[in-house]
């Protein structure tokens, strides 16, 4: 195992040589069915949208990254960072970079975001998250999303990824007691916030019974009110030198800590499938770096690509006792007046999982909360707040911490 | 029947495939090893939705089964007809390594204490 300090102190030192950073601007397209919509369309939309926001033209962004999964399969299309890049009429010196670590394609690509200007190679960063899914029938998506796991030791098999949650919940309910009520209460909770994010795909709510009597089973015990949302759609921030950050229309926010982890990737290898180790290591690191703790937080957004998997992320992030996330969340602990509102953009499960893009939304999201600007589902008096956004099966996962400039 | 994995010659810990260094203690130059490949189910779920390369052969069930040398290897249950053995499915149940078709592992139960041994 890694000594406890060592990462802890180097990463500090690094953070000490770093120039900080803020986000200054946010664009998001509705998440959703968009049919008559390019994938070009939603990712220029939404690049041009953060740019306004912040206040900078096109001519003003030195670096460009791009969090994409499935562009090849979905739309036929590679080399997708200058292919969104030249769209918005960047400058010829700008580096466009496509980042890809599955459903952590966007949190990923907001990460080297932060580093261009961290390391002062960049001034002003634009990152945009993407994907157009809905071009293809559910299975091929299956299929589509599954090349995220093992395809040599896991795929073949059978596996998609509904039962490798499947499987990790029951596992979870076997050593913590979790139940299909604690599950459907992610289900409840997250479908209730999206009725206030005009954006959301799912801007309905549904009711425990609702939920409870559904009979649609993916991968037992997982039905399909516990699976996030097949989604077309794009988010964006820009990103800029906390100092130069100041004295800007809009109010900054910025990035206290951050970080990135990797685990087992074939998940039977994993000694313990109640946790995801990625989770726990980002974690600590980030809020290291941030200098807080959990309870200083007031505003997260979780990666419910399965209920099952909120419950272990605010287990993971250390929101809650191990194995106490189910009874947190059924008791309203994570609501959006809760000790700590989980997702209240209505998170993959109610508010959409473009994957790509999920992870530059969250970052999105968690600005507007910090800037009072989220209407009916403004978390009170927020000042601190997180993102977590994993890859696969729990092999990659990002974490960011934000707070009011 | 046996199943294929890899054993760890600093430490002696058995780990399934893919691995080009022990996970416990990053040693490597692995040996290959065979064992019996009977255990416990460690998780496993039914699955209503498939690929669509498996769709005919779905509903079909997954497991992860810890094996009595440690170690976790994954394959398909074959499900028993009669509705009494289905219901022996469990986290805990005993199983064994059936048949290898296409190097997919596929678990059999068979009858045995599920309470004794491996700590499931």
């Amino acid at each position: 195992m890694v000594p406890d300090d060592f990462i802890g102190d180097r990463l500090y030192r690094k953070k000490m040589a770093m120039r900080k950073v803020s986000v200054i601007g946010i664009g998001k397209t509705r998440y959703g069915v968009i049919k008559n919509r390019s994938f070009l369309d939603l990712a220029v939309e939404a690049g041009k949208k953060a740019l306004v926001d912040a206040g900078i033209t096109p001519q003003e962004v030195d670096a460009f990254y791009l969090g994409n999964y499935g562009g090849s399969d979905f739309i036929k299309q590679n080399h997708l960072a200058p292919y969104v890049g030249s769209a918005l009429g960047l400058r010829r010196d700008v580096p466009c970079t496509h980042v890809e670590n599955a459903c952590a394609s966007g949190g990923s690509a907001v990460r080297e975001g932060v580093l261009a200007i961290g390391s002062g190679m960049a001034d002003n960063v634009l990152v945009i998250g993407v994907e157009k899914m809905n071009t293809v029938p559910t299975p091929a998506v299956t299929e589509f999303l599954a090349k995220a796991g093992d395809w040599e030791n896991e795929v073949r098999v059978g596996y998609t990824f509904p039962s490798a949650f499947a499987m990790i919940a029951k596992r979870h309910m076997h050593q913590y007691g979790t139940t299909r009520e604690h599950l459907a209460a992610v289900t409840v909770k997250n479908h209730s916030n999206a009725i206030h994010n005009p954006d959301a795909q799912m801007q309905k709510s549904v009711t425990m019974e609702q939920v409870l009597n559904d009979n649609r089973i993916i991968a037992d015990p997982l039905r399909l009110y516990d699976c996030s949302l097949i989604t077309d759609g794009a988010s964006a921030v820009v990103l800029t030198e906390k100092g130069a950050a100041r004295g800007l229309s809009r109010k900054p926010v910025d990035i206290m800590g951050f970080a990135q982890a990797n685990d087992i990737f074939t998940l039977y290898q994993k000694e313990d499938l109640t946790k995801f180790d990625a989770t726990i290591e980002a974690a600590r690191l980030a809020f290291n770096m941030a200098g807080i703790e959990p309870k200083d937080v007031d505003v997260v957004e979780v990666h419910d690509c399965f209920t099952i998997a909120e419950i272990i992320a605010i287990e993971d992030l250390g929101f809650v006792p191990k194995g106490e996330g189910g009874p947190a969340t059924l008791d309203g602990v994570t609501s959006l007046n809760g000790k700590f509102a989980v997702n209240p953009s209505g998170g993959l499960k109610a508010k959409g999982h473009p994957v790509g893009a999920t992870g530059v939304g969250q970052v999105a999201e968690i600005v507007e909360q910090l800037r009072g600007d989220a209407g009916g589902r403004q978390v009170k008096d927020a000042e601190i707040g997180l993102t977590h956004n994993i890859g696969g099966s729990g092999a990659t996962c990002v974490v960011h911490i934000l707070s009011r400039g | 029947m046996n199943v294929r994995l890899l054993k760890c010659p600093s430490c002696g810990v058995f780990q399934s495939p893919p691995a080009y260094l022990c996970l416990s203690c990053k040693s490597e130059g692995l040996e290959e090893a065979e064992v019996h490949g009977k255990g416990k189910i460690y998780t496993y779920s039914t699955v209503y939705i498939p690929l669509a390369t498996l769709e005919k052969e779905a509903p079909y069930t997954l497991a992860i089964v810890e094996i009595e040398c440690g170690c976790k290897i994954t394959g398909r249950v074959i499900m028993p007809s009669e509705k009494s053995s289905q219901d022996k499915l469990s986290i805990g149940a005993p199983v064994e390594v059936a048949e290898v078709r296409d190097g997919v592992y596929f678990f059999k139960l068979v009858d045995g204490n599920d309470t004794d041994g491996l700590p499931l």
